[in-house]
């Protein structure tokens, strides 16, 4: 196959003229080229950066680097290079960038997560569209001999006023492609903006409604086969005997093996695996009788045994402040573990051949998965290619190669393309959960009876030390994979135990704690468990708003302060946590009477470069907690798209309150309780109350808004239980937590 | 046997007890209805039959022989997923109100909804709670399902399929 690759070849792939655009699903690299043929090898087409390309026949195309997830990135970007290329949004056709070194714009690695895209974006990619406009208008400019800065660009041409003469960007493909790159474009949106601060329909929208919207499970290449996977029952279980004597003899069965990660029946069809399965029995080895009970038992005792082992904060004289204090609080607040459970459960499909990997995958980062597969197979990462889809949600589960490595292994022993796919009881159970947390607080008020001293003592797993794939990921291509691995183990253990840097993850959102306390003491102990943590949407923060939020509302009330008074007060003067705080209050109504049963709590938290208050009306209805309206203000600075900040908001407050209000895994003898939706519930539409959103003014740089949404839900729903009944909820997920605490009083 | 699926014949080759689910994404190609949790929770599955929403991932296809089925990709006018296709009306509300976040879920969500505007073209909260509550959305567009459904309601031209 000729290198260079027909323009009308790779469009007719993308399928111009529909709003998304993904790879085409049967698009395969052919045996004499490792690289996928993309907008790069189209003739004459004008590429000044990895980002934009214009084609002679004037289509325009983007490479979104960033993987789609729900959270809106594609709009987002798609909408700063039509702002900079002054064309409507619908002219710029979006595609996913394969894994590439020129994409790898976050700490080495083609990443989206930390709610960071907008923010390491919005001048880069506004910076690539428009460094192509001045290259467009310069060649223009050449042809008709004029000054380029006498002339404009509009609907997808340059144009020269004072002549009347215009040229469609594909016309001037050719001839930009020879102009210098400009080193600093002007950016036309930082004067005024015609896109950014409005509210499109979001590219995607179509494709995700008529049902064409390519996700991982929906990829099928020529002579592909499908996997279902047996997954250990309990952690760390291994296979001692298949018997599958009759499964191997149905329809469509090509083998049934165990491997690393369990046990394969591979079918041509995964329909053909799944009629097979009641026919595997598989004989596993006891594993790790691990309990989670028994785990938050352990860990309560542990708080009266032992000092922190990392401090990253220490103001004042905490203990000594503590000591002296007229009136002192103490609590343990409790977070369990959590399953992501997008809708798309994991998938992956790998072609394996000696020399090179290609893999479909809804991934998180492309890197992550060239890295991982490159050293399970001894090629270089280069050698590994990965398309990426739409993600069927993300929530941080997706940076995971897991399902990857398996789709891979399968493949080479199999020797054809290989589609796993896991089940719902496979993406709950197989780990790598939001770590379970077990904090202890102390806290005192003064004379004035205002919060003097707060000592915070978390017990949870270094979230760094199962990251050892992103580290590893980290190093430069030319790091050898021993020390690639050694990097990943290593590097990882030794942040994690505090021996270089530190675990920050487990304490993100309490040593940022923004009150303006005197003694204030945030201490981390690393716990050592056989379960794998991953990021869960909003990490660290999940589990210490929670916390931070709910014990700060604790010492309010023994002061006898209104909890929304008393941190304005102790909110430094021109915080924009106080800000957002008084926003939310206003919007929230804080202060008018609440509906009958029903009390009003609060809180507000900052992370990732964003704050977010909520005010949330629940109550206890029949032992049953009932939320009835969510008021949210967040700042994220400048609001590229509004309404999809707002969705943003809506949507990880509701995820939020899923696990508030009933998400736990339960683990005991090793194995995962919950295993479908009926044990690891997520909020139904007739438990969703009213949410109103509104987002602060600002012309500050854009933060991202995909996480924020989600810690302040839990204690403002806490607090909000609190005012209503006077039961003080600490722990995690509050409905058991209610029941409990009903329990122990009758 | 022979299956009706979207106004067009197949004829396949297939055990009665598969799931129409993998019938319709293996055999037919048409991924748009999709895989949640294979246990009728999560409602990512739902297709119609004869204009009914039923959970694909349960339905055995020896069930539905002989019965009309409907997929995402047969809502609306004119085949095909291109531009060319005009979409029904629950999926231009859909559109309008910019409700999907990731998506996986939206098929499912539009099937359901589409079903529910059949039976009550004027559906009340309530109602649509009882309905649509069957349907997943990790997402969290609850809000804007519930106003998209009030729009297609709106829009009704009388006696129009939603």
């Amino acid at each position: 196959m000729s290198r260079t690759w027909s323009r009308r070849g790779f469009l007719w792939l993308l399928g111009a003229g529909a709003g998304s655009l993904t790879i085409g699903v049967t698009y395969r690299a052919c045996d004499e080229q490792r690289r996928v043929p993309g907008p790069a090898d189209i003739e004459d087409a004008f590429r000044p950066n990895a980002f934009v390309t214009i084609t002679p026949d004037d289509q325009i195309l983007f490479a979104l680097h960033k993987a789609e997830m729900g959270q809106g990135i594609m709009t987002g970007y798609s909408m700063l290079v039509a702002e900079e290329l002054v064309v409507p949004l619908e002219q710029v056709h979006t595609y996913f960038a394969d894994g590439a070194p020129e994409y790898r714009t976050s700490k080495n690695l083609q990443l989206t997560a930390s709610s960071t895209s907008m923010t390491e974006g919005f001048v880069p990619i506004r910076q690539a569209a428009a460094a192509a406009r001045i290259m467009l208008i310069a060649a223009a400019a050449k042809q008709w001999g004029v000054e380029p800065s006498d002339c404009e660009v509009g609907d997808g041409e340059v144009r020269h006023a004072a002549s009347g003469r215009a040229a469609r960007y594909g016309t001037l493909a050719l001839a930009a492609a020879k102009q210098g790159l400009p080193k600093d474009p002007p950016l036309l949106s930082d004067v005024q903006s015609r896109l950014i601060g409005s509210s499109p329909t979001r590219v995607d929208t179509r494709a995700k409604v008529d049902g064409s919207a390519q996700y991982g499970m929906d990829v099928a290449v020529p002579g592909m086969v499908r996997a279902l996977i047996v997954h250990p029952p309990r952690i760390g279980a291994t296979v001692i005997s298949i018997e599958a004597a009759r499964a191997r003899g149905m329809p469509g069965i090509i083998d049934i093996l165990s491997f690393a990660a369990g046990v394969a029946i591979i079918a041509e069809k995964y329909w053909q695996a799944l009629r097979a399965r009641p026919f595997v029995e598989v004989e596993w080895s006891p594993g790790i009788p691990f309990s989670t009970s028994a785990l938050r038992e352990q860990l309560t005792l542990g708080h009266s045994a032992a000092a922190p082992t990392q401090i990253p904060r220490d103001d004042g004289e905490v203990e000594a402040a503590l000591a002296g204090a007229p009136t002192r609080l103490e609590a343990i607040y409790e977070a369990p573990y959590l399953a992501h459970a997008p809708m798309e459960p994991q998938n992956c499909v790998a072609d394996a051949h000696t020399d090179y990997v290609e893999i479909w995958a809804p991934n998180q980062s492309p890197t992550v998965f060239q890295d991982a597969v490159a050293r399970l197979v001894g090629l270089e990462r280069n050698d590994i290619i990965v398309h990426s889809t739409f993600l069927g949600g993300g929530f941080g589960r997706r940076v995971v190669p897991d399902a990857a490595l398996e789709a891979v292994a399968l493949s080479r022993l199999v020797g054809r393309p290989v589609q796993v796919i896991w089940s719902r009881e496979s993406d709950i159970r197989q780990g790598h959960y939001r770590p379970l947390a077990s904090i202890s607080l102390a806290g005192a008020l003064d004379q004035a009876r205002l919060p003097i001293a707060l000592d915070y003592h978390c017990f949870a797993q270094p979230i760094f030390a199962d990251q050892a794939p992103i580290f590893a990921a980290m190093a430069p291509d030319w790091v050898p994979p021993s020390v690639r691995n050694w990097t990943g183990e290593v590097g990882t253990a030794m942040l994690a135990n505090g021996t270089v840097g530190s675990e920050t993850l487990a304490t993100e959102g309490a040593v940022e704690l923004p009150y303006t306390i005197t003694n204030v003491r945030i201490g981390y102990t690393p716990i050592d468990t056989p379960i794998a943590t991953a990021f869960w949407r909003s990490v660290g923060h999940s589990f210490n708003a929670f916390a931070i939020e709910g014990f700060f509302d604790e010492l309010a009330h023994a002061g006898g302060h209104d909890p929304c008074a008393l941190r304005l007060a102790m909110l430094p003067a021109a915080s924009r946590a106080r800000a957002v705080l008084v926003a939310a209050a206003a919007l929230g109504g804080w202060g008018d009477p609440p509906t009958p049963g029903f009390a009003k709590g609060l809180a507000v938290h900052e992370c990732f470069g964003s704050v977010c208050a909520q005010v949330v009306e629940a109550g206890v209805v029949d032992d049953r907690i009932e939320v009835a309206r969510v008021w949210c203000v967040v700042d994220c600075g400048r609001a590229v798209h509004p309404d999809l900040i707002r969705a943003q908001i809506e949507g990880g407050c509701i995820f939020g309150m899923s696990a508030a209000l009933w998400q736990e895994i339960t683990i005991e003898g090793g194995a995962v309780l919950p295993g479908n939706f009926d044990g690891y519930r997520l909020l139904r539409m007739h438990e969703c109350p009213q949410i109103e959103v509104e987002i602060i003014d600002s012309t500050a740089p854009p933060s991202g808004v995909g996480e924020v949404g989600v810690p302040p839900i839990a204690p403002a729903l806490a607090n909000a239980i609190f005012a209503a009944t006077g039961v003080r909820l600490r722990r995690l997920p509050l409905q058991a937590a209610w029941l409990e605490a009903k329990g122990a009083a009758s | 046997m022979h299956l009706m699926v979207n106004g067009a014949q197949h004829e396949i080759d297939i055990p009665d007890d598969v799931p129409l689910l993998w019938v319709l994404r293996e055999e037919l190609g048409l991924t748009g209805t999709r895989f949640g949790c294979g246990q009728a929770l999560c409602g990512a599955c739902t297709v119609h039959v004869d204009g009914k929403a039923r959970r694909s991932c349960v339905t055995p296809v020896g069930a539905v022989v002989g019965h009309a089925i409907t997929t995402i990709e047969g809502l609306g006018v004119g085949v095909g997923l291109g531009g060319d296709r005009e979409l029904s009306r629950v999926q231009a509300a859909w559109i309008a109100e910019d409700v999907p976040q990731c998506g996986y879920c939206q098929s499912g969500q539009i099937m359901a909804a589409t079903a529910l505007l059949r039976i009550k073209p004027a559906p009340t909260d309530l109602e649509i709670d009882a309905v649509m509550s069957a349907s997943l959305c990790r997402c969290g567009t609850y809000q804007r399902i519930r106003k998209a459904i009030h729009r297609a309601a709106k829009t009704s031209g009388g006696g129009d399929s939603p």
